[in-house]
């Protein structure tokens, strides 16, 4: 049996015991249950009863329904409680059947009480005495009844108590018992557990002490089968493998003795070679602590061999840092190769090295160390410092050079830049040619072209000019002068440009050109400026007007050829000529008010100039212009005259008018009315042919009256200011209309105006006209019944026509011509009246508005008169 | 006929004229307190009591002048301009009576103050009629400020 299962068992034995007095309480706190349910059940019986009791005495003192009913509630609420009541033990169902029967029995009884109080309420005295004695026997009952239902309860609660009681103590016996049986138990079989194993581990621990002295033979005693045995077992068979090895490795050591004799002579050789060595070698652990030296380590750091040996093998270097970073690069890749230290002697003495290091392992692979070897390199490093000083000293003079060539061709490049230069160069032998980037670009290019040669060149020259060109090169290779010429050449876009060009011979020393270098620029831009300088040049040289141009000390700067042969002497005189008479004050206007010119008139050789003195800020000169004015300053004087002629005859035809209108109307007057008082006074006295001469005399002085008005008029047409407005055609039409239809009562008259156009000019004068063409209408309609006369206007393009149409007599066309004539007429007087001056004013004042006016008719066909007035219409809107 | 005592003074330098224009105003019998001068001084020199008329009585005024504008010596524009420009004359009325159709004479006749400005008719019926009603209104109907 294992120890294992030994302890399985007990604890077992420990769970078992303990679920057996979980029992035990178990069944111990059902009986308490049921023990208290019990004595529940008995008090509420009790309590019952009583109630009843107190309900039984108050139906007594009170007989009724209500106490009836409740004590029946009462008493089925007992009887509830009593059927619904469940035990189990058979002395307690005995007593709670017992007071079932009791309890049945008060129902008995009170049943007949009830019935005695019916009986009661309708009995007779004397029976009412043997009923009051029954009820008092039926109460003596109920009582006797209660009172054995109450000590049945007490009992069962009695009961009750000596039961929980008796359960109690059992189970408390019962579980003191059980555990002091299991302790004893559990206590011994540990007890023997743990005696058994404890001498099994001993007897085990002695052996293998015996073993581990040395006694490879011993064997452990193997008891039981437990695992300590299996262990002593493994033990013993253990103590045998160790006894074979122990045999074979004996033999090991003895050869390995051997073969470590025959390596400590073959080191001592290589130690010697290492401590010849003039380097110095050092190996280092993998901690970094000096394992080895040889002699020139020692010699080199100052330091002997013991000391150095253990200790940090960086503090013998003047930059351990660097030291140590070379140290840990022949870790990272296995060695390094001239890497560059400086040891320090302790005397101070510095030693550079270079230093060859690589790591060395074992026969794993697995690394152990660094063998370092230092060459000593003193003597070269002096020698390189040297070296690299005078090299900086030359690359530093290089760099000033270099710095001053940049500089320079700098320099070149802007200025040729600036100057719109190619450059080139030609081997005359070869013909081929180096050029500038913008040498190619005059050329038409936009990039250097891979190869340029004077044919190349001599092809973009034009026809015309490429004869020359290639002669002066002839000429300029041959006797080794410049090259300089202009030409026109076509640019590979098409483009013809202006080009100059010039270039210098480079001579060998037998004095034969072999190369020439040159520049060329684009003077197109030149050439058009001077082509256009040429031009402009003309304009004061053809001026027919003298010009003049000086500086401001008055020197003569230019003077046209006009002015040159008006002035031959201004150049001499310059300023102090006449012809510049005055000229500062006007120049200063200039100058300071900012004026441009000055014009005023001067008079030179007889003839009259309009002057013009500018000052030319620009370029600070005085520039004068004349401007021959004779021709129109006669003009003038001439128009002068005239105008003041005809001013004079104006007013002379002014002074005509107004004694006309005056003079000549008193005769006329005077005739008219001696005539008439004649004709009043002495008309009994004279013949019928003397009268109607008088009247014949008065009505030729009224006729001449009239021609005298309307000649007035007429001229003042001429005279009348024009105020230019809007006129509202239609209603001028309708107004006149109404006037002349009141001043013809008589006359049947059809009048139409059919679409008047609104109208731009002098309203008082085109009333006129419409009074006028409106009145000679109804005048020429006079035989016609009704007279239609209709009055209208027609656009026709930017022309608008008005009219005014009648059905009168008419004319003939062949008189048109005569219709607007001042006196003229077509009709005699005794057919139709007037003066004929009505139309000689309408085409006066049409003519005035810078119109037209015409007729059309026939005789007996109605006329058509029209006008139009200038292109004003656009103002009407 | 009361001494002095005009109704219309008549200032005209044409006898036809004046003949035909007294024939009219005999039409209102106004022709008898007609006074006629013949050229514009002695029109001033009545008016002002001036000269031949100097012992004429300003205060006796006439009820209208008739005026004539082209008159010898001094114009009718001038004798009006002297009318207006007296304190003790310028509430005259006077009309203008001439054969002058002329805008200007009208537009200075106006801005003188002329109370109105007839054109005399060529035809004498026309004319005789002009005048007549010329005297009737001046003289008989319109009453004067003082």
């Amino acid at each position: 049996m294992s120890i294992r299962t030994k302890l399985l068992i007990n604890v077992l034995l420990l769970v078992t015991s303990l679920l057996v007095i979980a029992l035990v309480l178990n069944i111990a706190r059902n009986e308490i249950a049921d023990s208290v349910r019990r004595a529940d059940f008995a008090d509420r019986i009790v309590i019952g009863v009583s109630d009843m009791n107190a309900i039984t005495y108050d139906y007594l003192m009170k007989p009724g329904e209500r106490a009836r009913r409740q004590w029946e509630m009462k008493h089925t609420s007992l009887d509830d409680l009593m059927k619904s009541a469940k035990f189990k033990r058979k002395e307690v169902i005995v007593i709670v059947q017992r007071i079932m029967k009791s309890h049945e029995d008060t129902a008995l009884f009170f049943k007949q009480l009830v019935e005695n109080s019916e009986k009661k309420k309708h009995a007779s005295v004397s029976l009412r005495a043997l009923l009051d004695e029954n009820d008092e026997r039926n109460v003596t009952q109920l009582m006797a009844r209660s009172q054995i239902m109450a000590s049945d309860s007490y009992l069962l609660a009695r009961e009750s108590e000596v039961t929980i009681q008796k359960a109690l103590t059992w189970s408390v016996w019962f579980i003191t018992i059980t555990l002091v049986i299991m302790i004893v138990i559990i206590g011994a079989i540990s007890f023997f557990l743990s005696r058994n194993i404890t001498a099994s581990i001993n007897t085990l621990k002695a052996g293998t002490e015996i073993i581990a002295r040395g006694d490879l033979e011993y064997r452990v005693p193997v008891r039981g089968r437990d695992e300590i045995a299996s262990l002593s077992l493994s033990f013993n068979e253990m103590a045998g493998r160790l006894k074979d090895v122990d045999a074979s490795l004996r033999g090991e050591i003895e050869e390995k003795e051997k073969a470590r004799e025959a390596l400590r002579i073959a080191n001592l050789y290589t130690r010697s070679l290492i401590e010849v060595s003039l380097d110095p070698l050092v190996t280092i652990s993998a901690a970094g602590r000096v394992m080895d030296v040889n002699k020139a380590t020692e010699d080199v750091t100052g330091v002997p061999r013991e000391k150095l040996i253990g200790s940090d093998f960086s503090d013998y270097f003047t930059e351990p840092g660097k030291a140590r970073e070379g140290y840990s690069r022949v870790f990272s890749q296995g060695f390094v190769k001239d890497y560059p230290l400086a040891i320090r002697h302790t005397s101070g003495r510095i030693t550079e090295v270079l230093y060859n290091a690589a790591t060395y392992k074992n026969d794993k692979g697995e690394i152990q160390g660094v063998f370092a070897a230092a060459r000593d390199i003193t003597a070269l490093r002096a020698a390189q410092n040297a070296l690299r000083k005078s090299y900086d000293e030359l690359e530093h003079r290089v760099e000033e050079r270099t710095a001053e060539l940049r500089e320079s061709e700098e320099r070149l490049t802007h200025a040729l830049e600036a100057g719109e230069l190619g450059i080139w160069g030609l081997d005359t032998k070869t013909g081929k040619a180096w050029r500038s980037l913008r040498h190619d670009q005059v050329f038409g290019y936009d990039k250097i072209l891979p190869e340029w040669t004077y044919q190349m060149f001599l092809a973009h020259v034009l026809p015309l000019d490429r004869k020359e060109v290639d002669e002066k090169f002839g000429h300029a290779t041959s006797i080794g002068t410049e090259w300089n010429f202009e030409c026109r050449i076509r640019r590979t876009d098409g483009a013809i440009r202006w080009i100059w060009a010039q270039g210098m011979p480079r001579l060998n020393e037998r004095n034969e050109v072999v190369s020439m270098v040159g520049l060329v620029r684009d003077i197109t831009g030149r050439k058009q400026t001077e082509a256009e300088t040429e031009r402009l040049a003309t304009f004061p040289r053809l001026n027919p007007n003298p010009i003049v141009e000086t500086d401001m000390a008055g020197n003569v700067q230019f003077v046209n050829p006009a002015a040159d042969r008006l002035f031959p002497d201004i150049r001499e005189h310059g300023l102090a000529h006449p012809w510049l008479a005055d000229w500062e004050a006007l120049v200063r206007t200039c100058r300071e008010g900012g004026k441009e010119a000055n014009v005023r008139e001067v008079t030179a050789d007889g003839r009259w100039y309009l002057q013009t003195i500018s000052f030319v800020r620009e370029v600070k000169r005085i520039r004068i212009y004349g401007l021959d004015i004779t021709e129109r300053r006669t003009a003038e004087l001439e128009l002068k005259e005239r105008t003041v002629q005809l001013e004079a005859a104006n007013k002379e035809l002014e002074g005509f008018s107004y004694s006309v209108s005056h003079d000549l109307r008193a005769p006329l007057r005077a005739i008219d009315g001696f005539s008439m008082r004649l004709i009043r006074d002495f008309g009994d006295k004279l013949e019928e042919d003397g009268v109607r001469k008088l009247h014949a005399i008065s009505r030729n002085a009224q006729q001449m009256g009239q021609l005298i008005d309307d000649l007035l008029s007429f001229s003042r047409l001429s005279r009348k200011e024009m105020h230019m407005s809007r006129v509202n055609m239609e209603a001028m039409a309708r107004d006149v209309w109404r006037e002349i239809k009141e001043s013809n009562p008589n006359r049947e008259l059809d009048f139409r105006i059919v679409n008047m156009i609104p109208l731009f000019g002098d309203a008082s004068l085109i009333r006129q006209v419409v009074v006028n063409l409106l009145s000679n209408a109804v005048k020429f309609t006079r035989d016609r019944k009704p007279a239609v006369i209709e009055t209208g206007s027609r656009k026709e393009g930017s022309e608008i026509t008005y009219y005014v149409k009648d059905n009168g007599a008419g004319f003939d066309m062949r008189y048109s011509d005569k219709l607007f004539g001042v006196f003229e007429r077509l009709h005699r007087p005794d057919e139709f009246e007037g003066t004929g001056v009505g139309l000689a004013i309408v085409q006066r004042i049409i003519h005035r508005h810078g119109g037209r006016v015409w007729a059309d008719g026939k005789v007996n066909g109605g006329a058509t008169f029209n006008f139009t007035v200038a292109g004003k219409e656009k103002n009407i809107a | 006929m009361l001494e002095g005592i005009i109704d219309v003074l008549l200032i005209e330098d044409n006898p036809d004229d004046v003949e035909l224009t007294l024939d009219a105003l005999r039409v209102h019998k106004l022709a008898n307190r007609v006074k006629v001068l013949r050229d514009g001084e002695e029109a001033l020199d009545y008016i002002f009591c001036t000269g031949q008329f100097a012992d004429r009585d300003i205060c006796v005024r006439p009820k209208v002048i008739l005026l004539d504008l082209k008159l010898p010596k001094i114009d009718g524009i001038e004798v009006l301009r002297r009318i207006r420009s007296d304190e003790r004359t310028k509430t005259l009325p006077v009309v203008v009576l001439t054969s002058s159709n002329e805008q200007k004479d009208r537009v200075d006749s106006y801005e003188l103050g002329v109370n109105s400005y007839i054109v005399k008719p060529v035809e004498f019926d026309n004319f005789a009629q002009a005048v007549a009603d010329i005297g009737f209104y001046w003289v008989l109907l319109n009453k004067l400020p003082f």
